[in-house]
């Protein structure tokens, strides 16, 4: 399916597409050298894939091979004609944990605001200001913070949580005409511990045993809490 | 001397095209009825016409159970079974001067001529009633999900909505099985803090947690991973075992992966000609899996021996009894260190057994004997198999623990479910819920037309929410199908939500949608309000 994919697409796009995935050819590669190198690439990829994922999800993925691609029928024209907006007419931020070393988060500017920004000489960014807060409380307060710049292109974002066991919320804030504007907070989230309580050192012995026997390392996360998960990322 | 607790989670997310006259991805279903479903069926009768036990959990998602009894899927079910009986017969003569590949094509002929006759003469369409009477018999445990099998922790700005997902969960398995379940499966494992309580106040009394869930909770429990705990809102989290569930999950080291067993990959779909396989595969051209498989694993080679079916039905005998010898050494290993009666509880996805390892029902069955014949009375104090309310009657939760955020996916939280091939449906379908909760405050009380176009419009929000379509986009397998789910049921709504505003419902559309996505007919849209949740404050 991939092949036959491929066929379809003029040489330029397939150059285009070797180009975005870094593949570099030469200007005289024919177009079957073309299909073939892309062929292999995207194949790779998918076994790379397949490779870092755990047991539970390959397994699952078998329950939906059918085919190596989709060619799914179209299933009515307004449906087609139907696009999701990029952003729905509201200042408004969300933020959602991914794991406890990283969130996710969106956000929308109505189209008054974002032309206010576009057109303004004074518009010195829009930032992403994420706030490590008291837990427990309905009011914010605010232990810690730091800034992202962000552009006004931009409408989502991956953060890294350099805390866990503690909460978190976000501002998004627009600085122009040398003002700080608070567009929007998002919601908190609270970040649990990523790993055992207890450092391995301080463990006893009987501590260690019932861990060994757990099978630690056949956890999907490192239990003593490595910032592998980070470097990965990275 | 320890329990063991087996649990078998079964879903599939709704697929159903009346609007095609065959659709691919509906063999999902077929493949599963056929290679997994009905054989667990076999398997079971089997054991309990000789009179051995086999206490394990078992679930049934909603959007599962709801194809299971359709008239239209169970239709093109028959139909999918006539076309293989069809090229089974085919096949036998194909190979009919290769007796290895013979053997193998009289297997497939006699699979699926009864199929075709359980469906109908034991269950009569209906494979569920085979679950209930069982259950009823008290031989498994039927455990309920999340209406549409959403992955909890995404939605978790939404508490209401997940109260949603898991009351309607806990009514479709009434409807369905008619009894109420006492456990909870939790989509993909997916824990947040403060889930407990809403599994609680549901009356449930346990669920499944991620062996990291219960771990890195709070305290870090003195029995590990083999005992449950009660969670704050008082409710029982099994941690699920990662150490003996590798000898069977593992692709490579686990038991499915030995030489002797079947081939998942190497199929008549890919291996004969066109002009053959034609008529059987997608449209007549793309090739796919037929089901029709004659090879054996062998090992790293495209030279593959040709499966032997009593070679494999013995090195399943071998796996069962090893697999019950190593959990009951370990579970006398675990009885030394903890103190306690050790669990071991090894959760698993029903569509393993059968789909993708074909002998997997076999090792089931077999497993069941081991542990019958080791056990022979059931009550003793042996190492054994039971199921979670029986553990739980007789030893109830070890200590009080708050588990912590997790999930049984790569990377142990919510990365499956959430990078950035899948990320972007998460705007739109937190936006779809939380206009639907405005469509409950302006329409708090309607009939008629209105109220069935609200109630269709909180289904096709539920439907966005099924962890699958993020899960096959991350996967890159059928992206485009995950994909246009997703933007069909967020179009739905829209459409929907539009027509109220602007008071101009077409009556024949909505029939159309109602007539296609079906699931949940005694769904109230005016469950879908939300009225702690923080999103909600802020659009008040």
């Amino acid at each position: 399916m991939i092949r036959r994919r491929l066929e379809e697409l003029s040489l330029q796009a397939l150059f285009t597409l070797a180009n975005q995935n870094g593949l570099e050819l030469g200007p005289d590669t024919d177009r079957f050298s073309v299909i073939e190198e892309l062929t292999e690439l995207i194949s790779e990829n998918q076994e790379d894939r397949e490779r870092n994922n755990s047991v539970t999800v390959r397994i699952q993925q078998k329950k939906f091979a059918l085919i190596n691609d989709d060619d799914t029928p179209l299933t009515g024209e307004q449906l087609d004609r139907f696009e999701l907006p990029p952003e729905y007419e509201t200042n408004r931020i969300t933020l959602l944990l991914r794991d406890p070393h990283w969130a996710f988060t969106y956000w929308d500017l109505n189209s008054g605001k974002r032309r206010e920004y576009s057109e303004s000489t004074r518009f010195d960014g829009l930032f992403l200001r994420i706030l490590e807060v008291e837990s427990e409380n309905e009011e914010i307060v605010i232990r810690d913070s730091f800034e992202i710049p962000v552009q006004l292109s931009d409408s989502s974002w991956y953060i890294h949580i350099p805390r866990q066991k503690t909460s978190y919320r976000i501002q998004l804030v627009g600085r122009n005409n040398h003002r700080r504007e608070l567009l929007a907070v998002s919601n908190r989230i609270y970040v649990p511990r990523a790993s055992l309580p207890m450092p391995v050192e301080s463990m006893t012995p009987e501590q260690m045993g019932l861990y060994e026997l757990c099978g630690m390392e056949y956890l999907e996360v490192n239990p003593f809490g490595s910032d592998l998960s980070l470097k990965e990322q990275e | 001397m320890g329990k063991s607790i087996l649990i078998l989670h079964s879903h599939l997310p709704l697929v159903r095209h009346p609007e095609h006259e065959t659709f691919l991805e509906e063999r999902w279903l077929f493949e599963a009825i056929s290679e997994t479903y009905l054989p667990l069926l076999r398997m079971m009768r089997t054991l309990e016409d000789e009179g051995i036990p086999f206490p394990m959990g078992m679930c049934f998602s909603p959007t599962l159970t709801f194809m299971l009894q359709d008239p239209l899927l169970i239709e093109r079910y028959t139909r999918f079974l006539d076309r293989n009986v069809e090229l089974a017969e085919r096949e036998l003569n194909r190979t009919a001067g290769d007796e290895k590949f013979h053997v193998l094509a009289r297997m497939y002929h006699e699979r699926y001529v009864r199929d075709r006759d359980e469906l109908h003469s034991l269950y009569n369409g209906n494979i569920l009633r085979g679950f209930e009477r069982l259950a009823r018999r008290g031989m498994i445990e039927l455990m309920a999900t999340a209406a549409t099998h959403a992955f909890l922790p995404n939605f978790r700005n939404y508490p209401e909505i997940i109260a949603n997902q898991v009351e309607l969960g806990i009514e479709s398995h009434g409807r369905d099985f008619g009894m109420s379940p006492r456990g909870f499966w939790l989509p993909e494992c997916g824990y947040f803090e403060g889930l407990d309580r809403i599994i609680a106040d549901a009356g449930l009394d346990y669920f499944i947690s991620a062996a990291h869930g219960v771990l890195f909770g709070d305290p870090s429990p003195r029995t590990g991973t083999y005992a449950p705990v009660r969670t704050p809102a008082g409710v029982a989290a099994f941690p699920r075992d990662v150490y003996t569930a590798t000898w069977v999950w593992s692709s490579d080291r686990g038991y499915p992966a030995d030489p002797v067993y079947r081939d998942f990959y190497r199929d008549i779909g890919y291996d004969l000609p066109l002009d053959y396989v034609g008529p059987y595969i997608h449209d007549g051209e793309v090739r796919i899996d037929t089901g029709f498989k004659y090879h054996a694993i062998t090992g790293p080679t495209d030279d593959k021996d040709c499966y032997d079916i009593d070679r494999g039905r013995q090195r399943v005998r071998e796996h069962a009894r090893d697999f019950f010898t190593r959990q009951r050494e370990h579970s006398a290993r675990l009885g030394e260190v903890l103190g306690v009666e050790p669990v071991i509880t090894s959760p698993f996805d029903t569509e393993l057994f059968g789909h993708w390892w074909f002998e997997g029902p076999q090792w089931l069955e077999e497993l069941f004997r081991v542990a019958h014949a080791e056990q022979p009375n059931f009550d003793d104090n042996t190492f054994g198999m039971i199921t979670p309310s029986a553990y739980l009657q007789e030893y109830g939760p070890a200590e009080t623990v708050a588990p912590a955020f997790s999930s049984w996916g790569s990377g142990g939280y919510a990365e499956v479910w959430m990078d950035g091939s899948n990320d972007w449906v998460y705007r739109h379908i937190h936006q779809a819920i939380e206009r639907m909760a405005e469509l409950v405050l302006r329409f708090p009380d309607e009939s008629g037309l209105k109220e069935r176009a609200l109630n269709q419009a909180a289904r096709e929000v539920l439907l966005a929410m099924a962890s699958d379509w993020p899960f096959i986009m991350n996967a890159r397998t059928v992206v485009t199908y995950a994909e246009r789910r997703v933007k069909e049921h967020l179009y739905n709504f829209t459409r929907i939500y539009e027509a109220l505003s602007q008071r101009n419902m077409g009556t024949e559309w909505l029939t159309w949608l109602e007539k296609k996505h079906p699931v949940f007919p005694n769904l109230d849209y005016r469950r879908m309000k939300l009225t702690n949740s923080e999103a909600l404050k802020g659009l008040l």
